[in-house]
Protein backbone atom coordinates (compact mmCIF):
# COMPACT_ATOMS: atom_id res chain seq x y z
CA UNK A 1 0.00 0.00 0.00
CA UNK A 2 1.35 3.34 -0.98
CA UNK A 3 1.77 6.31 1.65
CA UNK A 4 -1.10 7.73 -0.64
CA UNK A 5 -3.41 5.27 -0.25
CA UNK A 6 -2.73 4.71 3.52
CA UNK A 7 -3.48 8.51 3.80
CA UNK A 8 -6.77 8.46 2.24
CA UNK A 9 -7.45 5.16 3.65
CA UNK A 10 -7.21 6.04 6.92
CA UNK A 11 -8.69 9.79 6.46
CA UNK A 12 -11.83 7.57 4.99
CA UNK A 13 -12.07 5.39 7.71
CA UNK A 14 -12.19 8.52 9.98
CA UNK A 15 -14.74 9.83 8.20
CA UNK A 16 -16.79 6.87 8.01
CA UNK A 17 -16.79 6.77 12.26
CA UNK A 18 -17.89 10.12 12.55
CA UNK A 19 -20.60 9.88 10.09
CA UNK A 20 -21.78 6.53 11.50
CA UNK A 21 -21.63 8.52 14.76
CA UNK A 22 -23.75 10.95 13.57
CA UNK A 23 -25.81 8.51 11.80
CA UNK A 24 -26.75 6.30 15.19
CA UNK A 25 -25.52 7.97 18.09
CA UNK A 26 -25.72 11.74 18.09
CA UNK A 27 -29.30 12.25 19.02
CA UNK A 28 -29.77 8.67 20.46
CA UNK A 29 -31.58 7.83 17.05
CA UNK A 30 -31.18 6.49 14.17
CA UNK A 31 -31.35 8.48 10.83
CA UNK A 32 -33.18 7.20 7.62
CA UNK A 33 -30.81 5.31 5.00
CA UNK A 34 -30.28 7.02 1.77
CA UNK A 35 -29.95 5.76 -1.53
CA UNK A 36 -27.91 7.36 -3.98
CA UNK A 37 -25.07 6.64 -6.75
CA UNK A 38 -27.20 5.20 -9.47
CA UNK A 39 -25.68 4.06 -12.35
CA UNK A 40 -27.91 2.16 -15.21
CA UNK A 41 -25.66 -0.62 -16.85
CA UNK A 42 -25.99 -0.74 -20.68
CA UNK A 43 -26.00 -4.29 -20.23
CA UNK A 44 -29.06 -4.28 -18.37
CA UNK A 45 -28.11 -4.03 -14.68
CA UNK A 46 -29.39 -1.01 -12.09
CA UNK A 47 -26.85 -0.21 -8.92
CA UNK A 48 -27.08 2.25 -6.85
CA UNK A 49 -25.23 2.78 -3.05
CA UNK A 50 -27.01 2.13 0.06
CA UNK A 51 -26.25 4.33 3.09
CA UNK A 52 -27.32 3.26 6.59
CA UNK A 53 -25.26 1.93 9.36
CA UNK A 54 -23.10 -0.80 9.52
CA UNK A 55 -25.21 -4.54 10.87
CA UNK A 56 -28.45 -2.70 10.23
CA UNK A 57 -30.97 -5.46 9.02
CA UNK A 58 -32.62 -4.11 6.13
CA UNK A 59 -35.23 -5.15 3.62
CA UNK A 60 -34.91 -3.55 0.07
CA UNK A 61 -37.80 -3.03 -2.13
CA UNK A 62 -38.72 -2.64 -6.02
CA UNK A 63 -41.70 -0.89 -7.49
CA UNK A 64 -43.11 -0.27 -11.28
CA UNK A 65 -46.22 2.07 -10.11
CA UNK A 66 -45.51 3.61 -6.45
CA UNK A 67 -48.02 2.26 -4.78
CA UNK A 68 -47.20 -1.85 -4.70
CA UNK A 69 -43.91 -2.99 -3.21
CA UNK A 70 -42.18 -6.17 -3.44
CA UNK A 71 -39.51 -7.19 -0.89
CA UNK A 72 -36.51 -8.13 -3.62
CA UNK A 73 -33.42 -8.42 -0.73
CA UNK A 74 -33.14 -8.79 2.70
CA UNK A 75 -29.68 -8.84 4.74
CA UNK A 76 -27.77 -7.12 6.99
CA UNK A 77 -25.65 -4.29 5.83
CA UNK A 78 -21.84 -5.23 5.70
CA UNK A 79 -20.81 -1.67 6.21
CA UNK A 80 -22.22 1.88 6.24
CA UNK A 81 -22.20 2.52 3.00
CA UNK A 82 -22.63 -0.46 0.29
CA UNK A 83 -23.77 -0.78 -3.15
CA UNK A 84 -26.64 -3.07 -4.26
CA UNK A 85 -27.16 -4.41 -7.80
CA UNK A 86 -30.67 -5.39 -9.33
CA UNK A 87 -29.43 -8.08 -11.89
CA UNK A 88 -33.52 -8.34 -12.51
CA UNK A 89 -33.87 -4.99 -13.64
CA UNK A 90 -33.27 -5.71 -17.96
CA UNK A 91 -36.96 -7.08 -17.46
CA UNK A 92 -38.60 -3.24 -16.68
CA UNK A 93 -38.94 -0.28 -18.23
CA UNK A 94 -38.69 1.44 -15.27
CA UNK A 95 -38.33 0.24 -11.74
CA UNK A 96 -38.20 2.21 -8.50
CA UNK A 97 -36.46 1.37 -5.00
CA UNK A 98 -36.78 2.06 -1.46
CA UNK A 99 -35.13 0.72 1.68
CA UNK A 100 -36.37 -0.16 4.98
CA UNK A 101 -33.70 -1.04 7.75
CA UNK A 102 -35.08 -1.93 11.39
CA UNK A 103 -38.50 0.13 10.85
CA UNK A 104 -36.76 3.08 9.47
CA UNK A 105 -37.94 3.85 5.56
CA UNK A 106 -34.99 5.67 3.67
CA UNK A 107 -35.15 9.10 3.18
CA UNK A 108 -35.66 9.03 -0.61
CA UNK A 109 -36.50 6.81 -3.66
CA UNK A 110 -34.11 6.11 -6.59
CA UNK A 111 -35.07 4.13 -9.74
CA UNK A 112 -34.27 4.29 -13.68
CA UNK A 113 -36.24 4.40 -16.24
CA UNK A 114 -35.86 3.47 -19.88
CA UNK A 115 -37.94 5.63 -22.71
CA UNK A 116 -38.09 4.32 -26.24
CA UNK A 117 -37.33 6.57 -29.03
CA UNK A 118 -38.40 5.29 -32.68
CA UNK A 119 -37.09 6.96 -35.48
CA UNK A 120 -38.44 10.43 -35.99
CA UNK A 121 -39.41 12.67 -33.19
CA UNK A 122 -41.08 11.96 -29.52
CA UNK A 123 -41.77 14.13 -26.30
CA UNK A 124 -40.02 12.81 -23.85
CA UNK A 125 -39.78 13.72 -19.99
CA UNK A 126 -37.06 13.42 -17.39
CA UNK A 127 -38.71 11.19 -14.91
CA UNK A 128 -36.26 11.06 -12.27
CA UNK A 129 -34.31 14.14 -10.57
CA UNK A 130 -30.79 13.27 -11.41
CA UNK A 131 -27.74 14.63 -9.44
CA UNK A 132 -27.03 16.83 -12.80
CA UNK A 133 -30.35 17.26 -15.22
CA UNK A 134 -28.34 19.02 -17.36
CA UNK A 135 -28.61 17.27 -20.89
CA UNK A 136 -24.72 16.49 -20.94
CA UNK A 137 -25.50 14.47 -18.37
CA UNK A 138 -28.84 13.06 -18.83
CA UNK A 139 -28.13 11.95 -22.26
CA UNK A 140 -24.05 11.98 -23.50
CA UNK A 141 -24.34 9.59 -26.09
CA UNK A 142 -26.72 10.29 -28.61
CA UNK A 143 -26.21 9.89 -32.75
CA UNK A 144 -25.37 12.73 -34.50
CA UNK A 145 -27.70 14.86 -35.61
CA UNK A 146 -30.16 14.00 -33.23
CA UNK A 147 -32.29 17.47 -32.02
CA UNK A 148 -33.59 18.68 -28.62
CA UNK A 149 -35.91 21.27 -28.47
CA UNK A 150 -37.56 23.00 -25.78
CA UNK A 151 -40.70 25.39 -25.45
CA UNK A 152 -39.98 28.75 -24.80
CA UNK A 153 -43.97 29.77 -23.69
CA UNK A 154 -42.48 33.74 -23.02
CA UNK A 155 -40.76 33.71 -26.88
CA UNK A 156 -43.11 31.38 -28.20
CA UNK A 157 -40.96 29.02 -30.21
CA UNK A 158 -38.67 25.68 -29.35
CA UNK A 159 -34.95 26.59 -27.85
CA UNK A 160 -32.58 25.40 -30.81
CA UNK A 161 -30.46 22.77 -29.39
CA UNK A 162 -28.50 19.63 -31.55
CA UNK A 163 -26.04 16.96 -31.19
CA UNK A 164 -23.19 16.89 -33.34
CA UNK A 165 -20.07 15.87 -33.77
CA UNK A 166 -20.48 13.84 -30.47
CA UNK A 167 -21.37 16.83 -28.37
CA UNK A 168 -23.90 19.16 -27.59
CA UNK A 169 -24.55 22.87 -29.15
CA UNK A 170 -26.13 23.73 -25.90
CA UNK A 171 -24.50 21.17 -23.16
CA UNK A 172 -25.71 23.26 -20.16
CA UNK A 173 -29.15 22.99 -21.10
CA UNK A 174 -31.59 21.37 -18.47
CA UNK A 175 -34.27 18.84 -18.43
CA UNK A 176 -35.83 18.29 -15.20
CA UNK A 177 -38.75 16.56 -14.12
CA UNK A 178 -42.24 18.53 -14.84
CA UNK A 179 -40.51 19.77 -17.95
CA UNK A 180 -40.74 18.04 -21.34
CA UNK A 181 -38.98 18.31 -24.72
CA UNK A 182 -39.13 17.40 -27.99
CA UNK A 183 -36.39 14.83 -29.40
CA UNK A 184 -35.67 13.58 -33.16
CA UNK A 185 -33.74 10.22 -33.59
CA UNK A 186 -32.34 10.72 -36.82
CA UNK A 187 -31.27 6.88 -37.35
CA UNK A 188 -33.59 4.45 -38.77
CA UNK A 189 -33.85 2.28 -35.40
CA UNK A 190 -35.40 2.35 -32.25
CA UNK A 191 -33.28 4.30 -29.61
CA UNK A 192 -33.43 3.85 -25.91
CA UNK A 193 -32.62 6.91 -23.81
CA UNK A 194 -32.11 5.66 -19.96
CA UNK A 195 -33.08 8.12 -17.03
CA UNK A 196 -31.71 7.29 -13.27
CA UNK A 197 -32.06 9.71 -10.34
CA UNK A 198 -34.26 10.57 -6.93
CA UNK A 199 -38.16 9.85 -7.54
CA UNK A 200 -39.60 13.77 -6.67
CA UNK A 201 -41.45 13.66 -3.13
CA UNK A 202 -43.24 16.02 -0.99
CA UNK A 203 -45.72 18.72 -2.15
CA UNK A 204 -44.73 19.17 -5.28
CA UNK A 205 -45.89 22.04 -7.68
CA UNK A 206 -45.55 22.87 -11.59
CA UNK A 207 -47.24 26.54 -12.99
CA UNK A 208 -48.96 25.80 -15.52
CA UNK A 209 -49.19 29.02 -17.69
CA UNK A 210 -51.95 30.43 -19.67
CA UNK A 211 -51.80 29.53 -23.88
CA UNK A 212 -49.03 26.54 -24.96
CA UNK A 213 -46.47 24.98 -22.85
CA UNK A 214 -44.90 21.49 -22.97
CA UNK A 215 -45.21 19.75 -19.32
CA UNK A 216 -44.92 16.20 -17.76
CA UNK A 217 -45.81 15.09 -14.61
CA UNK A 218 -43.47 15.61 -11.54
CA UNK A 219 -43.74 11.99 -10.67
CA UNK A 220 -42.88 8.68 -12.30
CA UNK A 221 -45.88 7.71 -12.91
CA UNK A 222 -48.04 6.37 -15.49
CA UNK A 223 -52.10 6.79 -15.64
CA UNK A 224 -54.73 9.10 -16.45
CA UNK A 225 -53.81 12.92 -17.02
CA UNK A 226 -56.27 14.38 -15.06
CA UNK A 227 -57.46 11.43 -13.38
CA UNK A 228 -54.39 9.64 -11.91
CA UNK A 229 -51.88 12.51 -12.41
CA UNK A 230 -54.07 15.03 -10.69
CA UNK A 231 -53.24 17.61 -13.69
CA UNK A 232 -55.67 20.69 -13.57
CA UNK A 233 -57.76 20.92 -16.43
CA UNK A 234 -60.30 22.92 -17.09
CA UNK A 235 -63.05 23.56 -20.20
CA UNK A 236 -61.44 25.09 -22.91
CA UNK A 237 -57.93 23.41 -22.26
CA UNK A 238 -56.19 21.38 -25.07
CA UNK A 239 -54.10 18.24 -24.78
CA UNK A 240 -51.42 17.50 -27.64
CA UNK A 241 -50.07 14.03 -27.00
CA UNK A 242 -47.36 12.95 -29.38
CA UNK A 243 -47.99 9.34 -31.03
CA UNK A 244 -44.25 8.51 -31.57
CA UNK A 245 -44.90 5.28 -33.67
CA UNK A 246 -47.34 7.15 -35.84
CA UNK A 247 -45.45 10.11 -35.55
CA UNK A 248 -48.54 11.93 -35.60
CA UNK A 249 -50.66 14.23 -32.84
CA UNK A 250 -53.42 12.99 -30.99
CA UNK A 251 -55.49 16.19 -29.89
CA UNK A 252 -57.57 16.10 -27.32
CA UNK A 253 -59.68 19.16 -26.17
CA UNK A 254 -61.15 18.54 -22.80
CA UNK A 255 -64.73 17.54 -22.37
CA UNK A 256 -65.78 15.69 -19.28
CA UNK A 257 -67.47 13.13 -20.55
CA UNK A 258 -65.33 12.41 -23.49
CA UNK A 259 -62.69 12.42 -20.87
CA UNK A 260 -63.84 9.83 -18.42
CA UNK A 261 -64.72 7.24 -21.39
CA UNK A 262 -61.47 8.23 -23.17
CA UNK A 263 -58.86 10.31 -21.10
CA UNK A 264 -55.37 11.43 -22.08
CA UNK A 265 -53.18 8.78 -20.93
CA UNK A 266 -49.31 9.59 -20.34
CA UNK A 267 -46.70 7.01 -19.98
CA UNK A 268 -43.48 7.60 -17.79
CA UNK A 269 -40.63 9.76 -19.53
CA UNK A 270 -43.38 11.34 -21.71
CA UNK A 271 -44.28 14.85 -21.92
CA UNK A 272 -46.92 16.67 -23.85
CA UNK A 273 -48.00 19.67 -24.84
CA UNK A 274 -51.23 22.10 -23.03
CA UNK A 275 -53.48 24.74 -24.05
CA UNK A 276 -54.37 26.36 -20.97
CA UNK A 277 -57.50 28.93 -21.28
CA UNK A 278 -55.87 30.69 -17.84
CA UNK A 279 -53.12 29.39 -15.52
CA UNK A 280 -53.02 27.13 -12.82
CA UNK A 281 -50.87 25.03 -10.83
CA UNK A 282 -50.27 21.15 -11.28
CA UNK A 283 -50.16 20.36 -7.31
CA UNK A 284 -49.29 16.54 -6.08
CA UNK A 285 -49.18 15.59 -2.45
CA UNK A 286 -47.04 12.39 -3.24
CA UNK A 287 -44.67 10.68 -0.64
CA UNK A 288 -43.57 6.95 -0.69
CA UNK A 289 -41.03 6.78 2.09
CA UNK A 290 -43.46 7.59 5.00
CA UNK B 1 -31.26 26.53 -53.26
CA UNK B 2 -34.06 25.27 -50.57
CA UNK B 3 -37.47 26.11 -51.05
CA UNK B 4 -39.24 27.89 -48.65
CA UNK B 5 -42.31 27.02 -46.55
CA UNK B 6 -44.18 29.87 -44.32
CA UNK B 7 -46.34 27.64 -41.81
CA UNK B 8 -48.87 29.88 -40.18
CA UNK B 9 -50.85 28.76 -37.10
CA UNK B 10 -51.45 30.28 -34.17
CA UNK B 11 -51.34 26.93 -31.95
CA UNK B 12 -47.83 25.92 -31.17
CA UNK B 13 -47.60 22.55 -31.38
CA UNK B 14 -48.31 22.24 -34.86
CA UNK B 15 -46.57 25.65 -35.69
CA UNK B 16 -43.01 24.41 -33.71
CA UNK B 17 -43.22 20.74 -34.97
CA UNK B 18 -44.11 21.69 -38.76
CA UNK B 19 -41.11 23.90 -38.62
CA UNK B 20 -39.06 21.85 -36.76
CA UNK B 21 -39.92 18.44 -39.66
CA UNK B 22 -39.28 20.66 -42.65
CA UNK B 23 -36.20 21.66 -41.33
CA UNK B 24 -34.86 18.55 -41.06
CA UNK B 25 -36.18 17.62 -44.43
CA UNK B 26 -34.03 20.36 -46.17
CA UNK B 27 -36.79 23.37 -46.72
CA UNK B 28 -36.03 26.91 -45.22
CA UNK B 29 -38.96 27.77 -42.70
CA UNK B 30 -40.84 30.66 -42.18
CA UNK B 31 -43.73 30.90 -38.72
CA UNK B 32 -46.28 33.18 -37.96
CA UNK B 33 -48.79 32.86 -34.97
CA UNK B 34 -51.17 35.12 -36.34
CA UNK B 35 -53.14 36.21 -39.74
CA UNK B 36 -53.27 39.66 -39.36
CA UNK B 37 -49.51 40.15 -40.73
CA UNK B 38 -49.43 37.60 -43.27
CA UNK B 39 -49.90 39.59 -46.61
CA UNK B 40 -46.92 42.17 -44.90
CA UNK B 41 -44.76 38.94 -44.54
CA UNK B 42 -45.65 37.70 -48.00
CA UNK B 43 -44.40 40.67 -49.46
CA UNK B 44 -40.93 41.07 -46.84
CA UNK B 45 -39.96 37.69 -47.20
CA UNK B 46 -41.94 35.45 -50.29
CA UNK B 47 -42.62 31.87 -49.90
CA UNK B 48 -43.05 29.34 -52.69
CA UNK B 49 -45.68 27.58 -50.45
CA UNK B 50 -47.79 28.52 -47.67
CA UNK B 51 -49.80 25.93 -44.89
CA UNK B 52 -51.91 28.15 -43.80
CA UNK B 53 -54.07 27.32 -40.38
CA UNK B 54 -58.37 27.88 -40.91
CA UNK B 55 -58.60 28.73 -36.81
CA UNK B 56 -56.19 31.46 -36.29
CA UNK B 57 -56.68 33.52 -33.51
CA UNK B 58 -57.53 36.94 -35.38
CA UNK B 59 -58.14 35.86 -38.82
CA UNK B 60 -59.85 32.90 -40.39
CA UNK B 61 -57.51 30.84 -42.65
CA UNK B 62 -60.29 30.37 -45.25
CA UNK B 63 -61.09 34.34 -45.37
CA UNK B 64 -57.36 34.91 -45.70
CA UNK B 65 -57.15 33.08 -48.96
CA UNK B 66 -58.42 35.45 -51.15
CA UNK B 67 -56.30 38.19 -50.13
CA UNK B 68 -53.02 35.72 -50.50
CA UNK B 69 -53.83 34.57 -53.71
CA UNK B 70 -55.07 37.32 -55.48
CA UNK B 71 -51.03 38.77 -53.79
CA UNK B 72 -49.69 35.85 -54.79
CA UNK B 73 -51.74 34.13 -57.20
CA UNK B 74 -49.43 30.99 -58.48
CA UNK B 75 -48.43 30.36 -53.95
CA UNK B 76 -49.68 27.16 -53.25
CA UNK B 77 -51.60 27.30 -50.16
CA UNK B 78 -52.16 24.45 -47.78
CA UNK B 79 -54.96 24.62 -45.48
CA UNK B 80 -54.45 23.32 -42.43
CA UNK B 81 -57.47 21.42 -40.44
CA UNK B 82 -57.87 21.08 -36.84
CA UNK B 83 -59.61 18.49 -34.92
CA UNK B 84 -63.67 20.12 -36.40
CA UNK B 85 -62.27 19.07 -39.80
CA UNK B 86 -65.85 19.75 -41.96
CA UNK B 87 -66.70 19.22 -45.49
CA UNK B 88 -68.14 22.67 -45.81
CA UNK B 89 -64.77 24.23 -44.86
CA UNK B 90 -63.52 22.06 -47.67
CA UNK B 91 -65.50 23.31 -49.91
CA UNK B 92 -64.95 26.81 -49.57
CA UNK B 93 -61.35 26.63 -49.28
CA UNK B 94 -61.66 25.15 -52.91
CA UNK B 95 -63.46 27.98 -53.79
CA UNK B 96 -60.97 30.36 -52.40
CA UNK B 97 -57.76 28.68 -53.90
CA UNK B 98 -56.65 26.26 -51.33
CA UNK B 99 -54.13 24.33 -53.12
CA UNK B 100 -54.08 21.11 -50.55
CA UNK B 101 -55.91 20.26 -47.51
CA UNK B 102 -54.34 18.48 -44.31
CA UNK B 103 -55.74 17.63 -41.00
CA UNK B 104 -53.38 18.16 -37.57
CA UNK B 105 -53.36 14.61 -36.71
CA UNK B 106 -52.16 13.27 -40.15
CA UNK B 107 -48.40 11.52 -39.66
CA UNK B 108 -45.93 13.70 -40.39
CA UNK B 109 -44.87 11.44 -43.68
CA UNK B 110 -48.21 12.61 -45.25
CA UNK B 111 -47.50 15.76 -44.29
CA UNK B 112 -44.04 15.97 -46.41
CA UNK B 113 -45.81 14.18 -49.41
CA UNK B 114 -48.37 16.89 -49.85
CA UNK B 115 -45.48 19.58 -50.20
CA UNK B 116 -43.68 17.38 -51.89
CA UNK B 117 -46.31 17.36 -54.85
CA UNK B 118 -47.53 20.96 -54.74
CA UNK B 119 -43.93 21.83 -54.46
CA UNK B 120 -42.31 19.12 -57.23
CA UNK B 121 -39.76 18.09 -54.88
Amino acid sequence: MSENTEHRSLLSSVSDTVTSFFRRKKTGQKIPPKLGGCLKHPYGPFQFQITSWEGAQYDLQASTNLVNWASIAQGVAPGEVFDYVDSDAHKFSFRFYRLVAEGLHSANVVGFATVSTPPGFAMIANPLNAPDNRVCALLPNLPDGSTFNKFDHVKFRLSNNAFKDGKWLNPDETLVPGEGAIICNPTSEQRVLTFVGEVMQGRLFKVIPAGFSICSSLVPQAGRLHLDLGFPVSPGDVIHIFDRDRQKYVIMEYDEKKWAANPPLIGVGESFWVGKTSAANWVREFYVTL
Amino acid sequence: MAKKILVVDDEAPTRELLALFFRQQGYQVGTLSCGSTVLQELEKNPCDLMVLDVDLGDANGIDLLLPIKKARPSLPVIIFTGINFDEEIVQRARQNGASGFLGKTQPLDEMLKEVQRLLGT
